[in-house]
């Protein structure tokens, strides 16, 4: 903490009295990272850059849980499992990134894009989760729950309780995975969000905005994961504790 | 003999879940009709063939970039997750300044070091290095951290300290988690790259998918994720066939 305060110091320092208007291009001082930060949130374009993005996330990223979980769910079933998961593996070396220039084509420049990236990207993250929490499940557990007489589906209960806690850290993953993605798409194609709001800083030779929209994505995903880790506490908190199934 | 079977069968499995893929996507591309909208996969494969030198030459230089920003980032910060792993005093001073920077998207560096360094090679080789340091640094902090107490004591108990100590059992213990951070940082490093070339540094496969936008050719589009990603997979085994051929780590 000493060491980050003294910089940040440093740097307003340093700024205030060595700092020529040429090189203010490239280098803001602290102060004028929040000055810029005050008069954004003043007229209203912080607010809706951050919610835009934060939107964009929950939605795409809701998608791909979902049908990460289902698939997941599906792919460690056995057999067909097994088949269908052939062809994703085969998509999933690509980055998300990469995915861009294609959907552009597909969907035109427009939000379904921004969230079809989204969804993509972390679905590739939850499925294998899911799947490896399914297949982890313990068959002596399984086949305890059946000698007790429960029904299939009363079975099927016990092992998504049992996969909870790897389920959860998984989606924690992919929620991480959406905050990385949702910048590089935004910069392509998108008319509002923290990564114009990067980019802005260089169309406008303000790299004020560039640092603020830096600053609160990095914000936001902490913010985010916290809030996941919040609720995975409360579901499952053996699932968090050392001796637990993840980090 | 079961053993084989069952690894026949998978190897089976997915060969059958690849052709189905390679089925439906033949089947759909023909439904459509458009090839500029989704072309078949026997026409992404011609493209690759006949465009073959354009994608090497992509490739080449894409994978150079990364291996350069990569390699900066390995030569800094194993040294120096080491030393933050095994100084307690270092690790609390630089790990408050480690944590506010690390949650920055990689990419979201991008404007920054085109402001910085303007288009081209530089930029692309520090936008691996950001991706890829720290995971590296994490990793290889938390494998000398990790490493068993007892094997410490009991080296120190043989007469081990200080540097020493530091080399000849530290080091080594904490290699399998220090090559996991180099593999993770590669794969970081990777994505921001493609990134980094598709909102514009000159050349390479992010820039090969642009144009394919640009141009209105999916097929070529879509040949270059196919490279993208066998390049990423197979670079990213390459790492672990070598992480098993140091000792203790196989």
């Amino acid at each position: 903490m000493r060491l980050t305060l003294a910089l940040l110091l440093l740097w307003e320092i340093a700024g205030r009295l060595l700092f020529s208007a040429h090189l203010a291009q490239f280098l803001p001082i602290p102060s004028d990272v929040v000055a810029m930060g005050v008069t954004l949130l003043r007229n209203g374009e912080l607010t809706e850059d951050v919610l835009r993005s934060a939107g964009r996330v929950a939605i795409g990223g809701g998608i791909g849980v979902l049908s990460g979980a289902a698939a997941g769910v599906v792919i460690a079933a056995g057999r067909l499992g097994r088949v269908l998961d052939a062809p994703l593996a085969l998509l999933r070396p690509v980055p998300p990134i990469a995915w861009i220039p294609l959907t552009i084509l597909w969907f035109g420049v427009s939000e379904a894009q921004q969230l079809a990236i989204l969804a993509g990207a972390t679905f590739h993250v939850v499925a294998p989760g899911c799947a490896d929490a399914a297949r982890r499940v313990p068959a002596s557990l399984l086949q305890a729950a059946t000698n007790l007489g429960a029904s299939p589906l009363a079975v099927a209960g016990v092992r998504a309780r049992a996969a909870l806690p790897r389920v959860l850290t998984a989606i924690r993953e992919g929620v991480a995975v959406a905050w990385l993605v949702v910048v590089a798409a935004e910069f392509v194609s998108a008319p509002s969000g923290l990564g114009v709001l990067v980019l802005e800083g260089r169309d406008l030779l303000q790299p004020a905005r560039t640092f603020l929209g830096m600053a609160l994505l990095a914000s936001c995903g902490a913010v985010s994961d916290a809030g996941l880790r919040w609720a995975q506490q409360r579901i499952s908190p053996a699932s968090l504790s050392p001796s637990g199934s993840s980090t | 003999m079961n053993l084989l079977r069952g690894q026949l069968s998978h190897t089976a499995e997915r060969a059958l879940g690849i052709a189905l893929f390679l089925f439906a996507w033949a089947t759909l591309a023909a439904v459509i009709a458009k090839p500029q909208i989704l072309p078949g996969p026997a026409v992404v494969a011609e493209t690759l063939y006949t465009a073959r030198t354009t994608f090497a030459e992509a490739a080449l230089r894409s994978f150079v970039r990364v291996a350069v920003g990569w390699g900066a980032a390995v030569v800094l910060a194993v040294p120096i997750g080491w030393a933050m792993g095994a100084v307690p005093l270092m690790n609390r001073e630089l790990s408050r300044f480690i944590a506010l920077l690390r949650p920055i998207p990689p990419f979201a560096w991008l404007p920054l070091l085109l402001i910085w360094v303007g288009i081209g090679d530089t930029s692309a080789w520090l936008i691996c290095f950001v991706a890829a340091v720290f995971p590296i640094l994490s990793y290889a902090r938390a494998g000398v951290a990790e490493a068993q107490p007892a094997l410490l004591q009991a080296a120190r108990n043989l007469g081990a300290g200080g540097l020493s100590l530091a080399v000849r059992v530290q080091v080594p213990a904490a290699l399998p988690m220090t090559f996991t951070g180099l593999r993770s940082g590669w794969i970081l490093a990777w994505m921001s790259l493609v990134a980094a070339e598709l909102a514009g540094a000159d050349g390479g496969l992010g820039q090969l998918i642009l144009d394919a936008r640009n141009l209105v050719r999916p097929d070529l589009a879509i040949g270059g994720m196919a490279v993208i990603g066998a390049l990423a997979a197979s670079s990213a085994s390459l790492l672990g066939g070598l992480e098993r051929r140091v000792p203790g780590c196989g």
